[in-house]
């Protein structure tokens, strides 16, 4: 094990002169947010030898907390889990957030792990992830050339890996204000309410209307190579009443399109019954 | 190296840090703080809790090089400087709340930064307070009790009942 792993540490302090750093370092730089990851890669020996420097974005005031920006909200990389519990933006207008943020891990871990390490550690298992997915979250890739949005339902291209270049920098979360009346529901399953990294993770969100669910969408976590759209089951429910027979199909049609495996966390066959339950949940309740 | 100037138990201080050295090697390893335990060294057990800027996290996860101008807080400083123990200190001795006693740093830190917090708890409140620190001895019976009993304690020296 190795506390030789890195030879460097920056601590930027705006996010130019972060950017300028990755540009001149590109894979040998790896950012550190909260620490909770790359800590334990240190611990465990697993940091490539190729990683050399530690840039901190913690110096960086924008990327911290959450803000309204016209008809969108701004959720920066920076954003703990703590701050999204506590923040009145978002109890406002994305308490499931802040929920899902209220179940992750543990007090000590959410008081310093961020919304961007979540997101780009890319965890198929990464709880806030999945309510992000729900909103629809766009998120922002800056470098020295310029900036994107990519969809976070594109963002994650495999187990740990994401459409981040090595010289990219994510720098917020942003989303559409959610319209009055929208429903999010959230479940997750794991070993024990806390400190768990889930076994499942299952969201719906959607707008009645007239007795109808319209826009309606579903995110699932654990039971795939990456958190994903369950657009199967989406379109099962769009525009639907939510009768018996229709929840059964919305069921059986997240059963079908995930694909999980078998690990020590929990079986296959489990995580895929364990869908079908909380897809039925959330559509009664 | 880093070098980092913070404040450690109300004294400014000073070192020179490897960029991924964590909090908690470091103030066991060049500070003599003990008090610290290196659990799982993975944030799981929560036997390295400290209090960094008034909230509790697992000095394991946290790179010494992310001190500098912060305030840190260990079991060490917890008490007045004339030796009065903090009252949840005293709560779990008075109560008992101790078996091996090599959680009992991690659990006293959390449980001042979360009475800090919540003056007031409800039992379930103080039950999932300790989600993030793992007891292997008591059953956490007695460490919920003493939690409730310091809450009850900090709330009378706030109104100035039974001072």
């Amino acid at each position: 094990m190795s506390a030789r792993a890195f030879t460097d540490f920056v601590a930027p302090k705006t996010l130019d002169e972060a950017l300028r750093l990755l540009h001149e370092h590109g894979a040998s730089a790896r950012i550190v947010a909260g620490g909770t990851d790359i800590m334990v890669r240190v611990r465990r020996g697993m940091v490539p030898p190729g990683w050399t420097t530690l840039v901190s974005t913690r110096g960086i005031e924008r990327l911290h907390g959450c803000r309204r920006r016209d008809n969108e909200i701004v959720v920066g990389a920076s954003t703990t889990a703590t701050d999204l519990i506590r923040d009145p933006v978002i109890a406002e207008h994305a308490p499931i957030l802040a929920r899902v943020a209220d179940r992750m891990a543990s007090a000590q871990i959410r008081n310093v792990a961020t919304v961007g390490g979540n997101l780009v550690n890319a965890s198929p298992a990464g709880d806030l992830i999945n309510p992000l997915l729900l909103l629809d979250a766009r998120l922002v890739l800056a470098s020295l050339d310029g900036r994107r949005t990519v969809a976070v339902s594109d963002f994650f291209t495999g187990p740990g890996e994401t459409l981040l270049g090595a010289d990219e920098l994510l720098v917020e979360a942003c989303f559409d204000v959610p319209p009055n009346g929208r429903l999010f529901r959230f479940e997750k399953a794991g070993t024990r309410p806390a400190m768990e990294c889930s076994v499942v993770t299952c969201g719906i969100a959607y707008t009645p209307l007239d007795g109808r669910i319209v826009d309606v969408r579903a995110a699932f976590g654990s039971v795939a190579a990456t958190p994903f759209r369950g657009r199967e089951t989406e379109s099962v429910l769009e525009g639907r009443r939510l009768t018996p027979e229709r929840i059964e199909q919305a069921a059986r049609a997240a059963e079908g399109e995930i694909s999980p495996i078998s690990d020590v966390r929990g079986s296959a066959a489990y995580r895929r019954a364990l869908v079908g339950v909380f897809v039925r949940r959330l559509l009664r309740d | 190296m880093i070098e980092v100037r913070f404040t450690l138990n109300g004294e400014a201080v000073s070192a020179s840090v490897h960029p991924a050295r964590s909090v908690s090697a470091l103030l066991r390893g060049e500070f003599g703080l003990t008090g610290i335990k290196p659990g799982c060294g993975e944030g799981e057990c929560g036997a390295c809790t400290i209090l960094l800027d008034g909230e509790a996290v697992n000095s394991c996860l946290v790179p010494a090089a992310f001190l500098d101008g912060r305030e840190v807080v260990t079991i060490e400083g917890l008490e007045s400087p004339d030796g009065t123990l903090h009252p949840v200190q005293s709560a779990f001795v008075d109560v008992g709340a101790v078996q091996c006693g090599f959680c009992t740093p991690g659990m006293i830190m959390r449980a001042v930064a979360f009475l800090n917090e919540h003056p007031n708890p409800s039992d379930d409140e103080i039950a999932r307070s300790v989600e993030g620190n793992i007891c292997r001895c008591t059953g956490y019976v007695k460490i919920l009790d003493a939690i409730r009993s310091a809450a009850e304690e900090m709330a009378e020296s706030v109104t100035g009942v039974g001072s």
